[in-house]
């Protein structure tokens, strides 16, 4: 479990890159949702500990993040956009890095590195963007540590490759695993999230569950509009709405209906208040 | 699964397996340097021997003993020679591991890999110059003037290293470059306050000397009083430097503890 | 799988399950795909497919004997009928009558189609 406490992170120069943001971030697929320079970034490095809060805290499993515990910082592995790996092919990672990480699967690497068409002995500076990605999401992935931060884990990858990766985060991640995925591109995962977290301008908006949010809102899709519609958009002369969920049935997410309708400053108190539902339980 | 093989504990008090796998993971980009500052120290050793059949001795012996100086005060640069500097920042290790290999190779295995092979080469080879006299003429070209207790030699003779060592780890980019820029910022340093010192005490004595009607300045007369006189600036350079050795490792740790990514 | 109309995804792993099933590839009795097992084939979060089963056990589609998984009960095809006909009843044959009511056509015109 991620808890953060009022957490404020401050540049050097004084803007602030996060503003007040508390939540509680349980096991489940995450979509981290937000504006560029919305904080998402940030948020995932203070959470792997690889920047300590300006004030406020971030606890995982009750333990500050910023203490650097080997305890916590072997259950958490970061993957960020971009990010060097201090070896020269993803085996040699995997002889030198991933023996600090009890749950490493080494079976699970060769699977999940043959999906991509790789073997691991590939040098990882003459691969493409692409191929460097894969082979390290490949590596993340099988590392099984208990929370995965993957910041843009599509980035770079061709379709097939965003369906091997699809396909790889459902086989590889259980239930008790809490995987936080930053993303543009909603549509590749949006079959696997539990939940979503929505920054903006330094601001925590909502993290939620799915589960809490169909059974407080539809989201629905006709040919004519909704009925006094929390939020609508028209795309190809079908109207998507989100409606208060009035008959009990659960629908499936549109998160990027989602997205659009928290952003959007006339639909976003009464979506809030909706979600909320008076219980002033806004997380979990 | 990892945990059938060889298990690392995950706790918070020191482990020397965890050590092990500290060593390991730094390894790949410490190899080269491994293997060739032995080579290049028996390379040396060689050439002394060969040298001290001739006469020119002094003058191989001095860009030798520079050279290994370099070595020394470089060595640390390697660390950065690897990206990826969030994996090593979040490394699952407690500080105190991570600290402690990277001091102890970048100080002290460092220095080891060449003065060992050295002193190797100084059993198996044929010389008769001795130890001590090497070890003289190297602390001779790292300060201007002989210092007085070996020790603190030492700790000067590090210095330059640990300036390296600390640029490496409290700088994210440009690392290899700062790191060599930053120790010859210290040497300079170093360098410049002996040389204005000891301006000033030879245009101090000399011009006591010339005041009180010396005739003519005797040159070994005059390098000697100022050797004598620079001996207090000397005490005072050494404490200075012993602090800022202690303080930068201090630094040091503090940058490997707290990185900020 | 691809999810691209508009049901629900889980509602569509249920007509998935009741397809092997009115198809006799899940016989009554044998064991059916695990939770996660049908999640990675699905490329769904875990959640989905539980409500899906969790839906199909109420309705006594499948049965789930702990520790072992979830099981196609043998009246499965019997209540899949009623669930489908109920369905078709209450979804599909109101939107047809209302196609027919925009095209202008009557039941004549489709006993006619049908010869």
């Amino acid at each position: 479990m991620i808890v953060l406490n009022n957490l404020t992170y401050r540049y050097r120069k004084g803007a602030e890159a996060l503003t007040d943001v508390s939540a509680s971030i349980g096991p489940g697929i995450h979509l981290l949702l937000g504006e560029n320079g919305a904080g998402k970034t940030t948020l995932l490095h203070v959470m792997a500990g690889l920047l300590y809060p300006s004030s406020g805290e971030c606890l995982i499993d009750g333990e500050d993040a910023s203490r650097r515990l080997p305890s916590e910082l072997s259950r958490m592995f970061f993957l960020g956009d971009n990010m060097p790996f201090p070896a020269k092919t993803i085996n040699e990672m995997s002889r030198i890095h991933a023996v600090f990480y009890p749950g490493f699967d080494p079976v699970q690497l060769q699977e999940n590195l043959k999906s991509f068409g790789l073997t691991g002995d590939e040098p990882i500076a003459k691969m493409s963007l692409g191929n460097r990605h894969k082979s390290q999401v490949a590596y993340a992935l099988a590392l099984r540590t208990d929370i995965l931060l993957l910041d843009e884990p599509a980035n770079g990858l061709d379709i097939s490759a965003k369906q091997a990766l699809q396909s790889m985060i459902a086989s590889n991640v259980n239930e008790e695993q809490t995987v936080i995925i930053s993303t543009h591109t909603v549509n590749d995962f949006t079959n696997l999230f539990d939940g979503v977290i929505v920054l903006s301008r330094s601001h925590m908006l909502m993290a939620m569950n799915a589960n809490e949010i169909t059974s407080r809102v539809t989201f629905t899709v006709s040919s004519i509009p909704a009925v006094n519609p929390i939020y609508g958009e028209t795309r190809i002369n079908m109207f998507h709405s989100i409606v208060e969920n009035t008959d009990g049935e659960d629908s499936d997410i549109d998160y990027i209906l989602l997205y659009n309708a928290i952003m959007n400053a006339s639909s976003r108190p009464r979506l809030l208040q909706l979600l909320n539902n008076n219980d002033n339980e806004q997380h979990d | 699964m990892n945990s059938m093989i060889n298990s690392i504990p995950v706790n918070g008090s020191f482990s020397w397996r965890r050590f092990v796998a500290v060593a390991r993971f730094y390894y790949p980009r410490l190899r080269i340097q491994i293997l060739v500052y032995p080579l290049i120290a028996v390379f040396f050793s060689i050439c002394i021997v060969i040298a001290t059949n001739y006469e020119s001795f002094e003058l191989l012996t001095a860009p030798i003993v520079m050279a290994i100086n370099a070595m020394i005060a470089f060595g640390p640069i390697t660390f950065a020679c690897r990206k990826g500097l969030e994996t090593e920042t979040v490394l699952p290790a407690t500080a105190t591991e991570k600290c402690t290999f990277i001091l102890f190779y970048g100080l002290v295995a460092i220095p080891l890999l060449i003065l060992l092979p050295m002193l190797l080469m100084y059993f198996i080879l044929p010389v008769d110059r001795s130890l001590e006299y090497i070890i003289q003429l190297i602390s001779k070209s790292q300060n201007m003037f002989i210092s007085k207790t070996y020790g603190l030699s030492l700790i000067q003779y590090c210095a330059p290293a640990i300036t390296c060592l600390w640029s490496v780890m409290a700088l994210k980019n440009n690392r290899v470059v700062m790191g060599i820029v930053w120790t010859f910022v210290y040497n300079t340093v170093l360098g410049i306050t002996g040389a204005v010192y000891g301006a000033y005490m030879a245009f101090k004595i000399g011009f006591k000397d010339g005041m009180y009607g010396v005739d003519k300045l005797d040159t070994t007369a005059l390098t000697n009083a100022v050797i004598n006189g620079m001996t207090p600036y000397m005490t005072i350079v050494s404490v200075v430097i012993l602090i800022y050795c202690i303080f930068a490792l201090y630094k040091t740790c503090q940058s490997i503890k707290n990185r900020q990514m | 799988m691809d999810f691209s109309n508009n049901k629900p995804i889980y509602k569509q792993i249920i007509d998935y399950c009741y397809g092997k099933i009115m198809a006799g590839e899940w016989l009554p009795d044998a064991r059916i795909p695990s939770i996660k097992e049908l999640s990675v084939t699905m490329v769904v979060n875990s959640r989905t497919v539980l409500k899906a089963y969790d839906d199909m056990q109420a309705l006594g589609v499948i049965y789930q004997r702990r520790g072992m998984g979830y099981y196609v009960a043998p009246e499965s095809r019997d209540i899949i009928l009623t669930e489908r006909r109920a369905e078709f009843f209450e979804e599909t044959l109101p939107e047809i009558m209302k196609e027919m009511d925009l095209l202008g056509l009557t039941w004549d015109d489709l006993i006619a189609r049908s010869h």
